[in-house]
């Protein structure tokens, strides 16, 4: 005689039987996040993110000065190196570094969020577009997006940021612009693989208008290999946006921006290096956890892509 | 009834004009790639916040100077009129004037070009001599400490912001332990001791025998080239080590061993020679992001070269120089692919007829 | 007739999430100047036990053995360099499909000359290429010397195959389905040349394959595998009066001439042969 323990949770969301859809789903997710767990360069990558919303979001809270206003303006704590009361130093305008590098880390999660909401619709809304309805709608479509990979990124986003003008929103915009095109090439192909399927012709005979279709059923389809996409453009996004900020296209001063910090930072490398030293440091941080959290996330969900 | 293997060889007459089709698509798409870019920096031009005709009149110019000016920059047509006249006057080498340094654009983009290209084509040598070997070892050792070791320089090298970097090795090298030369081409000392012929410092003292120029010379650019290089070599060797792993797990490598070949010449000639093929895309390709990277890296070293006039231009939004800086990159970008594409069919003894199938 | 190889308990074992898998399970043999055949479906482990005798077992799988011995000397642990001697000159392996089994950048002269080279210099090299192409029957020596292999037929691909792995005289010859690949009026062209090689010189040959009818026809002994075991050991004329299930199942399923037998005989497993 057997005797069967009762079911624990995991057993239920590892089930070989899932008895519901719902089970099902949480069991496929289950199962990526436990081969992801196993990925210990991929965890450093996502505690990286997840401080870094902490910190976003809690800045205010835990920045111990004020990230806009100096200590005693040009008198007062100018260009101080790393100590107790000031562990990053503090800038030429006797600001403390590290509570502007805090504040910082809102605009950078501010930009990438905002990027990404904006530019992987788009995306993916075009590219579903032309690859359902193919014929010439596609050869335009792609040949648009063709376009826009042409350039290099950093270039076409320099290129809108200058004409639209210095602020953080203008740099949102043009990033957003050169961020696009990825999507709806990954989009496209995806939407080609299952165009023809059974299902999708049984929408169709169930009246279900294009719309519908690509909304409800082929956008989700892609939504695994665009969520891998998007984790590993954020590193690049946030490097662009640096460097946009370095040139002073991005956020204005007196506004924390790590790029600009860096470049505010630039005259004093020599001797005050922790001014430039810092913010940058940042930065590198922040992409090397987006990147390494992308790549765990690419080993899990796409294994064709491995190795 | 004996096969002697004639029926593949057949194709072979018809084998040039398919290889010329093929040639002549790609030279379409580039073609209307080419008009795409042009469209897309004209539009540029006209989101632009400052006013092009305040961009050359001044802001105390009278208002009849100021509709001259606005007819004259034929700003009062219809916008596909503007933009036919924008074509002919790019394909004629006229970006229009630099507001900023009072010259044709064309002419600035000309001086700076050779500048660039010297610290790119440093870049991507020195890229690919460290690139290649490292993904091969990440290859043959994959799984192994040396593997993860590469794996994590190569991160580090698309993580850390170039100018970043560019800042810290100036620190380091430059200030504390003056290995190298600070920011600049060459020691104005030096400068008028090589006589202009390709522009590129080092190519030109070499040759012309001018030693203690080219050594100042090569101190200035070491260091920018060795980051972009660092820059390159992060995706070089990926995709080596990528591209090698495939190899190294065909049939051939077994028949290879089988013959009795040896390891080393297993890894460095028939598999190499297998990879080589999409890697030259892979690397004539980073050749194009390096313009990218280079942008920000003449920032940081004032390295006079396209980048840094991009740059210098964007501050002040001198949209004439922007745009004709941001077509040029574009285009060299385009026939840096095109290269790729063709290379690949080059290269490739399987694609070289049409209709041979790996 | 002195044993060319001997291999006695041979085990292959690949480790697998779910723990260590035998795909290999004490396979024993010996091996004159003569032809055996092993005949299997896929996952017998026919292919494995090939690659073993040359010590090609691709990680992270393991060989093991009570003996692996080739003409007086221990394969077992043998050094790369032990190896090295072997291969290539004593002992050579012809693969399934040469698309994928000879280098498709290199020309095919160029890869036959690597091979001959292991025992002569650069110019001998060459004319032994071009005799060995000669000799397996290719009509336009010269073309496809400087040919790359996609521009080959599958049955002249083999056949440069065969002409590579010969072209040293090797002692041992192991043949994997070298004519699963090809077309059945090539498969006779083939085999007839290699046929005639194999028996020119003397060689020992072991001949891998699922088509029991072909490995009958070539052999003179004949190992039948099923499930990483040898199930059954005979001489290929004696394969009417098989005593093994197994190999009587797929005896009565070869189609004959006369016609066939209705229902048509199907191959009825035991889990029995699998332990």
């Amino acid at each position: 005689m057997t005797i069967t323990r009762p079911q624990t949770r995991r057993d239920w969301l590892l089930s070989d039987s899932p008895t519901s859809r719902k089970q099902a789903r949480w069991g496929q997710n289950y199962r990526i996040w436990l081969a992801l767990k196993a990925n210990r360069l991929a965890m450093v990558g996502l505690w990286i993110v997840v401080i870094l919303a902490l910190l976003a979001l809690f800045a205010p809270l835990i920045a111990p000065y004020d990230p806009l206003e100096g200590i005693g303006g040009l008198r007062g704590a100018r260009l101080e190196p790393p100590s107790w009361t000031h562990p990053f130093g503090t800038d030429d305008l006797s600001r403390d570094i590290l509570s502007r590098v805090l504040y910082g880390s809102r605009l950078t999660l501010l930009v990438v969020l905002l990027v990404a909401v904006i530019a992987t619709p788009i995306g993916l809304a075009v590219g579903t577009t032309a690859g359902y309805f193919g014929g010439w709608v596609d050869v335009v479509l792609m040949r648009i997006t063709d376009i826009f990979m042409a350039f290099p990124r950093l270039i076409l986003a320099l290129a809108f940021a200058s004409a639209l003008g210095p602020g953080i929103e203008n740099a949102i915009i043009a990033i957003a612009i050169t961020a696009w095109p990825p999507y709806a090439r990954l989009a496209r192909a995806e939407t080609l693989t299952i165009r023809e399927t059974d299902y999708i012709n049984a929408a169709r005979l169930q009246g279900a208008s294009s719309l519908r279709i690509l909304w409800g059923h082929v956008t989700p389809q892609c939504l695994s290999s665009a969520i891998v996409r998007v984790t590993l453009d954020m590193a690049g996004i946030i490097l662009i946006a640096a460097g946009l900020g370095f040139l002073g296209l991005g956020a204005q001063p007196p506004q924390p921006e790590w790029g600009a910090m860096i470049a505010g930072g630039r005259r004093f490398i020599i001797d005050q290096w922790w001014v430039a030293t810092m913010p940058g440091l940042a930065i590198f941080v922040v992409a090397l956890g987006f990147n390494l959290l992308g790549d765990g996330l690419r080993d899990v969900l796409d294994p064709k892509a491995r190795k | 009834m004996t096969d002697t293997g004639a029926t593949q060889t057949e194709g072979r007459s018809s084998a040039l004009p398919a290889f010329l089709w093929k040639a002549v698509k790609l030279l379409l798409t580039v073609i209307v790639t080419m008009l795409g870019l042009l469209l897309v920096t004209f539009l540029i031009s006209h989101v632009v916040s400052v006013d092009p005709v305040l961009a050359v009149v001044g802001d105390r110019a009278s208002k009849a100077t100021y509709d001259k000016m606005f007819i004259e920059m034929g700003l009062d047509r219809p916008l596909y009129e503007q933009f036919w006249i924008y074509i002919q006057k790019v394909l004629s080498g006229d970006f229009g004037k630099s507001f900023l340094t009072k010259k044709y654009v064309m002419d600035d983009i000309a001086r700076a070009f050779p500048a660039t290209l010297e610290l790119a084509t440093l870049a991507i040598i020195i890229g690919t001599a460290i690139g290649v070997p490292l993904g091969i070892i990440s290859a043959v050792k994959v799984g192994r400490p040396i593997d993860q070791f590469v794996r994590i320089i190569g991160l580090i090298g698309y993580s850390a912001p170039i100018f970043w970097l560019g800042l810290l090795g100036l620190l380091v090298f430059y200030a504390k332990l003056d290995w190298i030369s600070g920011p600049g081409r060459i020691d104005i000392a030096y400068e008028y001791s090589i006589t202009p012929a390709t522009g590129m410092l080092l190519v030109d003292s070499a040759m012309q025998g001018q030693w203690e120029a080219f050594r100042n010379a090569f101190s200035h650019i070491i260091l920018p080239a060795s980051l972009l290089g660092y820059n390159a070599m992060a995706y070089i060797s990926r995709m080596t080590r990528s591209f090698m792993l495939t190899e190294l797990a065909q049939e051939y490598v077994i028949t290879a061993r089988v013959k009795g070949v040896p390891e080393w010449r297993i890894i460095w000639v028939h598999a190499l020679r297998n990879a080589a093929v999409p890697l030259v895309t892979v690397i004539a390709f980073s050749y194009g992001g390096l313009l990218e990277g280079s942008v920000l890296t003449e920032t940081v070293f004032a390295w006079p070269g396209l980048g840094l006039y991009l740059t210098n231009s964007l501050q002040v939004a001198d949209m004439n120089a922007v745009l004709g800086g941001t077509l040029v990159i574009g285009a060299i970008f385009v026939g840096l692919n095109l290269l790729s594409d063709l290379l690949y069919s080059v290269l490739d003894p399987r694609v070289r007829r049409r209709g041979g199938k790996p | 007739m002195t044993n060319l190889l001997t291999v006695d308990d041979l085990r292959i074992t690949f480790p697998t999430r779910q723990g260590p898998s035998e795909v290999v399970r004490g396979v024993s043999f010996a091996l004159g100047r003569e032809r055996l055949g092993i005949v299997g479906e896929s996952g017998s482990g026919k292919s494995q036990t090939g690659r073993a005798i040359l010590g090609l077992t691709p990680p992270p799988g393991v060989a093991t053995a009570k003996t692996l011995n080739f003409d007086g000397m221990d394969l077992r642990g043998a050094s790369p360099a032990k190896w090295r001697e072997l291969r290539g000159i004593r002992m050579s392996m012809i693969m399934q499909d040469p698309k994928f089994s000879l280098n498709p950048v290199m020309t095919i002269g160029r890869q036959l000359i690597e091979a001959a080279r292991r025992t002569s210099g650069r110019a001998e090299a060459r004319d032994r290429a071009m005799a060995m192409l000669e000799a397996v029957q290719i009509r336009d020596p010269a073309r496809v010397f400087k040919a790359y292999p996609h521009e080959l037929s599958g049955g002249m691909g083999q056949r440069a195959m065969i002409a590579m792995m010969l072209i040293t005289e090797p002692d041992l010859l192991i043949a994997d389905e070298p004519t699963s690949a090809l077309d059945v009026t090539v498969q006779i062209e083939v085999l007839k040349i290699l046929d005639r090689l194999v028996t020119d010189r003397g060689m020992g040959l072991i001949f891998i394959s699922h088509d029991l009818r072909l490995v009958s026809s070539f052999c003179d002994r004949v190992l039948v595998m099923y499930a990483g075991r040898v199930v059954e050991e005979l001489k290929a004329s004696e394969l009417a009066h098989a005593k093994h299930p197994y190999t009587q199942g797929l005896f009565k399923c070869l189609p004959k001439i006369e016609g066939g037998q209705r229902p048509l005989p199907t191959l009825q497993r035991d889990a029995e042969w699998a332990r």
